[in-house]
């Protein structure tokens, strides 16, 4: 990019070029121009560019680094990859699992949806499956991806009682580069339930 | 002359407080600005499909303070995205914020919920996923509506869209006056009962009346899940 540009006698504005090189996260960038005293500034994304990416390490989120049992969890950290709580209230569970340890959250009186967030510090890499479990009920699902804040893919179904046993979603594009994923799980705790249902995840497969 | 009256300081004090309070005082003097509270809070639509926007609005009882008032909003449920809060300009009366609501798979109600001061508003938002729903009823008809007593009248059943499979709406009636179908579900006979095969969304239906001798009106009501859809019948000698 140009240090300075002149604007021609007579003329209000004048066009510069912006190199660009190709970036391992998405990288926002301040451009700024300054004259008689006024600056301006414009925004300028740059994406990561999936051409020529490929997987290649398979890594698990376990969760096997929670260690208090019922302990809420914002952010949790394992072979460089971070999910995060969305909504609502996620608690590890030591006593159960796929095996345990895993991520669990509760609903009761009605439909309550919980979500995570997975990322690898800006960087892309490959969703490939995760297991999910009720207690009692169906299991209602969305899996977003997304690259540069551009959706990637949008997984949607619903999953059978599976009775409190874990059930393994894989992804249905598993070849898709993404730099954040979306598990948004629906717990359909019925509303004639006195209890609370539990509905978890284990599992995470990821491919950097 | 009398002695002069002397107070002490207590009394001195009291009699100044009173006056403030009930003397009265022609001295003009600015009204207390009234604090506007939060009457309404609604939502357009009150119903969403997953993934579209919704509108909200705060309505206050009066117009808001010089500084605006800023009314704190939330959601109880997560696929339901709110603004932390909005702000009634000052002098108007209401304000709108958008919702934004995320993909889910099930359907599902977050409470949008509204507070200034101590004045708190709710409203119910219905998100609903975009997943296979069998369809309802839409209608029950009758034709012909007036027959002689102990003819054949025709009813019809139509539901929303096809059925998935072999959907049955049951059927009653206000008078002994007809004989409605039965079906067979599963070997077991099922009175005051139609089926609607799937593939289909209609299905028609016999109804027998006895002969009578003054004009008799009455209902015939067809039931599918929460859904009521109810058809007259009128009977002459």
């Amino acid at each position: 990019m140009p240090s300075t540009l002149t604007i021609p006698a007579g003329a209000t504005s004048a066009t510069f070029d912006v190199a660009t090189t190709r970036v391992a996260v998405t990288t926002d960038i301040a451009i700024t121009a300054q004259a008689g005293g006024v600056t301006q500034t414009a925004s300028l994304r740059l994406r990561i560019d999936p051409a020529g990416l490929r997987p290649s390490t398979n890594y698990t989120i376990g969760f096997s680094g929670l260690r208090d049992n019922r302990a809420a969890v914002s952010t949790y950290s394992e072979s460089g990859f971070t999910v995060s709580a969305v909504s609502p209230e996620w608690v590890g569970i030591t006593t159960f699992g796929n095996p345990g340890p895993f991520l669990q959250f509760s609903a009761s009186g009605g439909t309550v949806t919980g979500e995570v967030r997975i990322s690898s510090g800006g960087a892309p890499f490959w969703f490939r499956s995760f297991d999910v479990y009720s207690s009692v009920t169906r299991i209602p699902y969305v899996v977003e991806g997304s690259l540069s804040a551009e959706p990637a893919f949008t997984q949607l179904e619903v999953l059978g009682n599976t009775f409190g046993n874990f059930v393994r979603v894989s992804s249905r594009t598993p070849d898709l580069p993404v730099d954040a994923v979306l598990i948004r799980l629906s717990n359909p705790a019925p509303t004639t339930f006195s209890g609370t249902n539990p509905m978890g995840i284990d599992n995470i497969v990821l491919n950097r | 002359m009398g002695a002069p009256l002397r107070l002490c300081p207590v009394v001195l004090l009291v009699v100044i407080s009173i006056c403030a309070v009930a003397c009265g005082d022609d001295t003009p003097t600015a009204p207390t600005p009234q604090t506007a509270a939060l009457s309404q809070l609604s939502l357009t639509p009150a119903t969403v499909n997953a993934g579209t926007p919704s509108e909200g609005l705060v309505i206050l009882t009066g117009p808001a303070p010089a500084t605006g008032a800023a009314v704190r909003i939330s959601s109880s449920d997560g696929v339901a995205v709110v603004p932390t809060s909005v702000m009634v300009p000052a002098g108007a009366a209401s304000a709108s914020f958008t919702i934004t609501t995320r993909l889910v798979a099930a359907d599902t109600t977050a409470t949008i919920s509204a507070l200034l001061s101590a004045d708190k508003r709710d409203a119910l938002l219905r998100v609903m996923a975009p997943i296979p729903r069998p369809p309802t009823l839409q209608a029950l008809e009758i034709e012909p509506a007036t027959v002689k007593g102990g003819q054949f009248t025709v009813g019809t059943i139509r539901l929303t869209g096809p059925a998935i499979t072999t959907i049955y709406v049951t059927l009653r009636s206000s008078s002994m006056l007809v004989t409605l179908p039965s079906c067979v579900v599963s070997t077991t006979l099922v009175p005051s009962c139609v089926p609607v095969q799937g593939g289909t969304s209609t299905a028609t239906f016999t109804i027998t009346t006895r002969p009578v001798t003054l004009d008799t009106v009455f209902d015939v009501v067809a039931t599918l899940g929460d859904e009521v859809r109810a058809g007259q019948i009128r009977l002459t000698p």
